[in-house]
């Protein structure tokens, strides 16, 4: 049958590159569509910062109030978890947010690519926080910051099992905040991918199979909007576990 | 009304009601307050944002469990490799990783949402 194989549900993860740019050493070097897409984020984001921040009316207009929404969101979050003192952090928390979140959004629109559906793309922003939060844990405590390692309370026998455990989850958090944007975003656009080539499949087959493409449309509309919001989960997971692992920089004893 | 001792609290001149009548009827009370804030709490929630929630918190636990898992993994074949102790270290450190994913699930499920 000529329409199903033409439903490939992982088509559209395939990166391509769009300009060549040379070679370093032995490795290809180019501008690729995910590029492109992170490019389109960032400056949506610049643009309706800008836009948002241009005329600061008093009584905010419309692009000024979604703007003013973002930043009240994660300056709330980043309070409450970091307190006063973590509000340096929040350029740093803003910035990430924003970031998933319009790459994730962007991904919804048809023919779109969905860089965070690239693990390298999410295990690079995970090695940025975790290299953040050793870095500020080694300048605040010094090597105070090993007492992250070392929970109190806990006799001496069992030390060393539990400051080997206590190592593993900590090196287990970028491993986990990059698995689970990437399989987040991979699983829902292929799922969403599957149900909408059914449609195509099924209506293939004439009137019954016309009626019965009715369920999976229906699956696939409410998937859509699944969709729509475990894009912003997503997001928001990623900023609060910035913030819950930056707490943990700033005061390393549990 | 009989004296003027009484507080403006008291009950009526009926019989004092027992101490365990009172506790009965309180936990009727209770119970009945649960009911309708959970029923109420289902109402004001949508059905999607619900299963999103849900779905995203049971995504939560499983990353973390196998990233502890696959760097125990990793870290062990790292020392073999280093240390040439060949499936000792991956075999302590894989079973270390588990210990380490229960204990991460554990703490992220009582971390509020």
């Amino acid at each position: 049958m000529a329409t199903a194989d033409r439903v490939d549900p992982v088509h559209q993860f395939i990166v391509n590159d769009l300009v060549p740019l040379g070679r370093i050493a032995d490795m290809k070097l180019a501008f690729q569509n995910s590029s492109l897409f992170m490019f389109v984020a960032v400056a949506i984001i610049v643009g309706l910062l800008l836009l948002g921040t241009s005329s600061r009316k008093l009584v905010p207009g419309r692009v000024q109030s979604v703007v003013e929404l973002l930043y009240e969101f994660i300056a709330g979050t980043v309070r409450q978890v970091l307190g006063e003192e973590g509000m340096r952090f929040f350029p740093f928390v803003f910035s990430l947010f924003t970031f998933i979140l319009t790459l994730n959004l962007l991904g919804m629109v048809p023919y779109f690519f969905t860089v965070t559906s690239q693990i390298v793309v999410t295990a690079s922003l995970a090695l940025l926080v975790i290299g953040v939060v050793i870095v500020v844990g080694f300048v605040k405590n010094g090597v105070g910051f090993l007492k992250l390692f070392v929970p109190h309370g806990v006799p001496i026998v069992l030390l060393p099992l539990i400051s080997v455990i206590e190592f593993i989850s900590f090196f287990a958090r970028p491993v986990s905040l990059s698995l689970r944007l990437f399989g987040n975003m991979l699983a829902g656009h292929i799922v969403l991918k599957v149900f909408a080539g059914f449609i195509g499949t099924l209506g293939a087959f004439g009137f019954f199979g016309a009626i019965g493409a009715i369920a999976p449309f229906l699956m696939t509309v409410a998937i859509t909007a699944l969709e729509f919001l475990v894009s912003f989960l997503q997001a928001f997971v990623f900023a609060v576990l910035t913030c819950v692992y930056l707490k943990d920089a700033l005061h390393p004893h549990h | 009304m009989t004296s003027d001792g009484r507080g403006d609290g008291e009950g009526g001149p009926e019989r004092p009601i027992s101490d365990a009548e009172l506790a009965s009827r309180r936990a009727q009370l209770d119970q009945s307050l649960a009911r309708v804030k959970a029923q109420r709490e289902q109402a004001e929630k949508p059905a999607v944002a619900t299963f999103g929630t849900n779905y995203s918190k049971a995504f939560r636990l499983a990353s973390e469990f196998t990233g502890c898992v696959l760097v125990g993994a990793l870290l062990g074949w790292g020392v073999d490799s280093l240390a040439g102790t060949s499936p000792i270290g991956l075999i302590v450190l894989l079973l270390l990783g588990f210990a380490a994913g229960v204990m991460a699930m554990i703490r992220s499920s009582r971390m509020p949402d």
